[in-house]
């Protein structure tokens, strides 16, 4: 045996010797991860499988950046293509004329190993460029690589780039000692032979196979002992655990996890924080404060993270220099799960030396645009409201002012701390009575729709705009509805969001009971948070509605012909930009009826943001944001320059809490840029008064 | 060490008071701890955790004071007790301080015994001296920050012009206000704990006190009558986005001799 072939089975062994140790101990890591509830994770074998193909196949989440998704596709299957030259190179070192038997000299398997060859060194060459690019110092923060692990990726890098050009080199050289009938297996690498002199020796030609097949198994193995050595390296180890952690997604069908939170368990199981019978062993483990409590999803996903800081670039707390990155979030729960040991100290804000900074914990604004942008499937708004859970339920360590809204929404059931017999003072001034449950209807069967108000809609001086807007929109259409003023309560949004389970479930079951005991059916909200919660969060506690948005509504009335906006005499509104709610857009997908309600207003031009749609960025209100206060730069004044960028002379929203937070912007900026409810806007165009300005009146 | 706090269970301000025909608060109906006994719990919460101490919530009242104690215990205490017997109704200030030091002695008296500043309802503030008196150990009232050291309490007492730094030896009785510190919001564990927590029922025969010392009939103070306050009158809005409502405004000003 030559000293070629000794050297590439030491390496063999070693490399895979490495590999496989390491898998195991990723195995014994997921297995002593916390259990997920039954029936979740596994459920629609089929659907998964369907779903974790078609995004293996076609790069749809990548596909946001077109030409990394194209390069990395390329990339992905020369990897999948070559891993048979490594074979083949393992038998070069024994025979430098070694081909893979039955394929090795038929050409077709020749033109496609050079075909993924060279596609394999054209897509890295490419994610090279654009890292180098994207990384550059003089970006800072606003690299998507800031923090992320850049040796790492440069040395995966390398190895892929190393290894297709070690193939096509092979190639070359074997084309020489190839005879003329076989030279069209070499279609593009033949050139390569004919760089080196014509009357090569067998000999020599033997010694550069066999030398070049040792290097490309020598840099093949060195990457599987790095990687072994570094169970961290999410951009090495993605390649594996990218299918397992997609094809366990929180839904079946391949979509992202938002919308929904899950709902409280221990161990796989629901918790009733009620029940006076919980075993006391389970009060320590509420969410997620130790290693111990992450289950073996939470932990897959956490070492498929590449660190590709797609999370990172949207993320809108990152954006507005606040202490938050997703990115960097999972990566300091990963550190905890596989460093040597598992790290036993608290997940959040204690001694461990990879604790999750509180400030950034509480800056999440659960907007979900991570959580979109994210191509291996991670789930960072479910493991950040886990996190919170364990620090409100269990260890009582949260903002003080967010306390301050739990409080209120626990005495006053909405977190202003108004009193409930002020719901209704939106309705001073409108131009009918609205039907009240239980003081003017008895059951919601008489009437088409509930109108849910909302905290927002009932209490702040701008969400109270927009309801009497609404209110006057549907009364002009001739839709029937009530309201159940004084027996609303907050949804439970903002105390699910902000960790407190225990106050969500009160709320939650006080309004089920209500809404079940009137006979809702039909609800129209004017708030996108709380349409995600009536329509995705009350299932589980009996609660099923159909529940509209209320520009969905309107749009509808309009391509009805019941509401029929008209110009007024006082001349057109304008440019108009629209900020989507990340509640309506990302979470409930829901981007075409508020522009379609906006467009239908003649004289008003619809401008877009940048970013708009389904990739908005936040206003800075969601997850509890709301009542919390903002310590440093502000996520609305970044989004109202965005807004402010489009030249548009109004701006509307969906969403009280945009309107709250853009207003505030726009105040902190000195515009005069006035901010309205689409349906303002709409209802300044629907009613027959004198002109449709905006008016102060109509605030 | 051990630590009583009191605390009381009084109606919703925010959503009205309503009187009986005895001029008597209704507190029949949907009710809270006192907010500014939240800070009182807070304080002997820190002190628990700095020295180990015994925390007795000690409420006097109606069926629903219960809620109260729970409260209370969710925020910290380890054990509640709840003096209630029908006799007590219409008691005055002293009356009061009188069952609760019966209360207290019962239970064999306490190293510190923290107040609020005060109860949203009846506001008298006289409770915590009046116990005082009655225990015959020191008052410190108004305290703005608490500090417990070798068998001695030290307080602040934040004035207009001064602070005074008060101390007195334990066993002492100290009334804080809401700058000692933002209470803690219970966590769901600290809830849930609470539950098993005990909450002893005593009426007057278990604490030694002749009902006819106490009530309406062993009152010295009589709420004579009772007149709301008359509501204020409603302002001028001037609401225009043109650059007449400064002279308008200045007009109002020099119309009312205010300039």
């Amino acid at each position: 045996m030559t000293g070629f072939a000794v050297a590439g089975l030491v390496a063999t062994a070693v490399g895979w010797t490495a590999l496989v140790w390491r898998v195991g101990l990723f195995a014994r890591r997921l297995a002593a991860g916390a259990p997920e509830p039954a029936g979740s994770r596994r459920d629609h074998p089929w659907r998964r499988t369907a779903a974790m193909a078609r995004e293996f196949l076609l790069h749809r989440r990548l596909a946001r950046k077109p030409v990394v998704a194209a390069a990395h596709w390329l990339t992905m299957f020369s990897f999948l293509v070559l891993v048979a030259t490594l074979a083949e190179a393992t038998g070069q070192l024994f025979d430098w004329r070694f081909g893979l038997p039955l394929i090795g000299r038929w050409a077709p398997w020749g033109w496609l190993t050079e075909f993924f060859a060279w596609a394999g060194l054209g897509g890295i060459t490419v994610l090279i460029a654009v890292r180098l690019r994207a990384s550059r110092r003089s970006l800072g923060r606003a690299s998507r690589f800031f923090g992320s692990h850049q040796w790492r990726a440069r040395y995966v890098e390398a190895t892929i780039a190393a290894v297709v050009i070690l193939v096509l080199w092979l190639r070359g050289l074997e084309s020489i000692g190839a005879g003329a009938d076989e030279a069209s297996r070499f279609a593009s690498t033949a050139w390569i032979g004919r760089l080196y002199p014509p009357a090569m020796s067998d000999a020599a030609v033997g010694l550069w196979i066999s030398a070049l097949a040792l290097a490309k198994i020598l840099v093949s193995y060195a990457w599987m002992v790095v990687v072994g050595l570094t169970p961290t390296m999410g951009v090495a180890w993605h390649r594996f655990w990218a299918f397992p952690n997609l094809w366990t997604g929180r839904n079946a069908d391949g979509s992202p996890a938002l919308g929904p939170l899950p709902g409280l368990t221990v161990d796989g199981r629901a918790v009733d924080l009620e029940d006076p019978e919980l075993d006391e062993s389970v009060f320590e483990r509420l969410g997620a404060g130790r290693v111990a409590d992450l289950t073996w999803r939470d932990r897959l996903a956490l070492a498929t993270c590449t660190e590709c800081g797609r999370c990172q670039e949207v993320c809108p707390a990152w954006a507005a220099g606040q202490p938050l990155s997703p990115k960097l979030l999972v990566g300091a729960l990963r550190d905890h799960v596989f460093g040597s040991e598992p790290e036993p100290l608290a997940l959040v804000g204690g001694e461990s030396p990879w604790a999750v900074a509180p400030e950034a914990l509480w800056a999440c604004t659960t907007c979900g645009a991570c959580v979109d942008a994210c191509p291996v499937g991670l789930e960072q708004v479910d493991q950040v409201v886990e996190l919170r859970r364990h620090q409100v339920l269990v260890a009582g360590e949260f903002p003080a002012t967010l306390a301050g809204a739990f409080r209120n929404l626990e005495r006053r059931k909405n977190p202003w701390g108004m009193l409930a017999g002020k719901r209704l003072a939106w309705t001073k001034g409108l131009s009918f009575a609205v039907p009240v449950l239980g003081r003017d209807v008895e059951s919601l069967a008489e009437v088409e729709y509930l109108y849910w108000v909302g905290c927002a809609g009932a209490f702040d001086e701008r969400g109270q705009a927009t309801a009497r807007a609404l209110a006057e929109l549907l009364n002009r259409a001739g839709v029937s509805f009530a309201v159940l003023g004084a027996d609303e309560c907050c949804t439970g949004d903002p105390a699910r969001r902000g960790g407190d389970e225990s106050l969500f479930a009160s709320l939650a079951g006080a309004n089920v009971e209500t809404l079940n005991r009137a006979e809702a059916t039909k609800i129209v909200v004017t708030c996108a948070h709380c349409l995600n919660t009536l329509a995705n969060e009350y299932g589980p506690f009996g609660g099923r509605y159909q529940v509209v948005h209320h520009t969905e509504l309107l749009a509808r009335l309009i391509a009805d012909g019941k509401l029929r906006p008209a110009e007024s005499a006082d001349g057109a509104v304008g440019a108009v930009a629209y900020q989507d709610p990340c509640y309506l857009a990302r979470h409930n997908n829901q981007v075409a009826a508020p522009r379609q309600v906006l467009e239908s207003i003649p004289g008003l031009k619809l401008v877009e943001m940048r970013p708009s749609g389904r990739k908005a960025n936040c206003c800075g209100a969601g997850g509890g944001r709301m009542w919390m206060e903002e310590a440093g730069p502000r996520i609305n004044s970044r989004r109202f320059a965005q807004a402010a960028a489009t030249g548009a002379a109004a701006l509307a929203t969906a969403c009280p809490f945009c309107n709250v937070m853009m207003a505030d912007a726009a105040a902190a900026a000195g515009a005069a840029t006035p901010v309205r409810d689409v349906a303002q806007l709409l209802w300044e165009a629907t009613r027959e008064t004198t002109g449709r300005q905006i008016t102060k009146e109509s605030q | 060490m051990k630590i009583i706090v009191l605390v009381k269970y009084v109606p919703d301000i925010e959503a009205g008071y309503q009187f009986n025909s005895a001029r008597r608060l209704d507190r029949g109906g949907d009710g809270l701890l006192n907010q500014l006994d939240e800070y009182p719990l807070e304080q002997a919460r820190r002190l628990a955790e700095q020295f180990g101490a015994e925390v007795v919530a000690l409420t006097l009242g109606p069926d629903e004071a219960e809620e109260a104690v729970r409260r209370a215990l969710q925020m910290g205490a380890d054990s509640g007790v709840h003096v209630c017997d029908a006799a007590v109704e219409g008691s005055d200030a002293l009356a009061t301080a009188l069952i609760l030091a019966a209360a207290i002695r019962r239970l064999g008296g306490a190293d510190l015994i923290l107040c609020g500043a005060g109860s949203a309802d009846a506001t008298t503030s006289l409770i915590p001296v009046q116990l005082a008196a009655r225990l015959q150990i020191p008052a410190l009232t108004g305290a703005a920050s608490l500090t417990v050291q070798d068998g001695a309490v030290e307080i602040r007492r934040d004035l207009d012009a001064w602070s005074l730094q008060l101390a007195a030896p334990l066993p002492a009785l100290v009334s804080v206000n809401d700058k000692t510190g933002e209470p803690a919001y219970p966590s769901a564990k600290a809830v849930m704990l609470a539950r098993k927590k005990p909450v002893e029922s005593l009426d007057l025969a278990d604490i030694g006190v002749d009902p006819a010392a106490v009530g309406a009939g062993g009152a010295k103070v009589e709420v004579a009558s009772i007149t709301p306050a008359p509501a204020r009158a409603g302002g001028q809005i001037l609401d225009s986005e043109s650059d007449d409502v400064v002279a308008a405004f200045v007009a109002l000003l020099q119309a009312n001799a205010l300039i």
